[in-house]
């Protein structure tokens, strides 16, 4: 199985949801990841390195996400936020939500598609300590706000 | 401290896999299938024979004048084969609509109108009650970009709306969604940005 194969077998659903959030929506969102790996899969010969497979297909999904929903008029459509399950855990589905969009976006790369800060300061084009820093005040700010939710 | 907001995230992802490694392959052979269109043409004028081509996650044929396009959507992680056929340059055309179950096994739309009183040229949509779900697909009016519908619960599905390539001559641009519940609101989105919106 190619690399470009395994990756796309082992984080789909983490670029997915990842990217959710961006794309407005859990189809646009499955779109985006998957045009994404086709252009990857077409394009994979002018990447140099293995080891920014990751970072570099997200890139590419980010952009057509971004360029889908510009061309959509998206502003336009609600945004559907449903793929942080409310039920599953109400407080922090509404903490993620008082995130700035860079941190929201930061966060989600880390837990839901599982990337390394390297693999987060690569895709973002962001110095690692500054993905360290902003993921630190992230958790900050969600740790603040579920504390004052528990009361 | 990390491990525990690692556990509450992990609680909270939608894990639902409905990833299709073929649908990545087919996109990529197909985009460029698109690039080789031009140096194509001039042998399929010769041959008059089917023409071919795809868009987004579309595959389109065309042969005596009927134009089928032809998408798979993904319910509950299985994947259901969508097939629209319509007559080519005509607005009045009969939309006939085959979907086929993740089995293998069909079911026959039937044909009907290109689009319904209800709805109108602009969604020109038909929907299927399928286990787990329902499959809205349709043919469209040629302004539409974008097709989002809304559920009974108030979730968002929404998807492009597809041009077929020049050489099918179809007005029509498709689309085809999968939805966990059943529709409460469809809307369509123009390229300079005009919505409209129906009550289901």
């Amino acid at each position: 199985m190619e690399p470009l194969e395994q990756l796309y077998r082992d984080r789909y659903v983490g670029f997915r949801n990842a990217l959710a959030p961006v794309a407005g929506n859990r189809e646009a969102a499955r779109d985006a990841v998957q045009e994404a790996f086709a252009v990857a899969l077409r394009e994979r010969t002018t990447l140099r390195r293995r080891e920014s497979l990751a970072p570099w297909v997200w890139q590419i999904a980010y952009r057509l996400a971004l360029r889908e929903r510009a061309r959509a008029h998206a502003d336009e459509l609600p945004v559907d936020l449903s793929i942080l399950d409310p039920e599953g855990d109400p407080a922090l589905a509404a903490a993620i939500r008082t995130l700035a969009p860079r941190r929201r976006v930061i966060v989600f790369l880390r837990y839901f598609a599982d990337f390394s800060y390297a693999e987060i300061a690569e895709a973002l084009e962001l110095s690692e300590g500054t993905v360290a820093a902003t993921l630190a005040q992230a958790r900050a700010a969600l740790y603040h706000d579920l504390a004052e939710v528990a009361g | 401290m990390t491990d525990v907001l690692g556990a509450r995230f992990a609680a909270l992802v939608d894990h639902a896999d409905d990833s299709d490694w073929l649908d990545v392959r087919r996109r990529a052979r197909g985009r460029a299938r698109r690039f080789a269109l031009p140096a194509a043409a001039a042998a399929a004028s010769i041959v008059a024979a089917a023409a071919l081509g795809a868009g987004g996650n579309w595959l389109f044929s065309s042969h005596d004048r009927q134009v089928t396009a032809v998408t798979h959507v993904s319910l509950h992680g299985q994947s259901w084969r969508v097939a629209l056929t319509t007559r080519a340059g005509s607005w009045l055309s009969r939309l006939c609509v085959d979907i086929s179950r993740p089995d293998g096994s069909t079911i026959d739309g039937g044909c009907g109108p290109s689009f319904s009183r209800l709805l109108g040229p602009s969604f020109g949509a038909r929907h299927f009650n399928v286990a787990g779900g329902q499959i809205w697909t349709g043919a469209t009016a040629p302004y539409a970009r974008r097709v989002a519908i809304t559920d009974t619960q108030g979730r968002v599905y929404s998807t492009r709306a597809i041009a077929a390539p020049r050489g099918t001559k179809t007005p029509f641009r498709y689309w085809a969604l999968a939805l966990d519940r059943p529709a409460r609101s469809i809307a369509v989105y123009g390229a300079n940005g005009r919505v409209l919106t129906r009550k289901l």
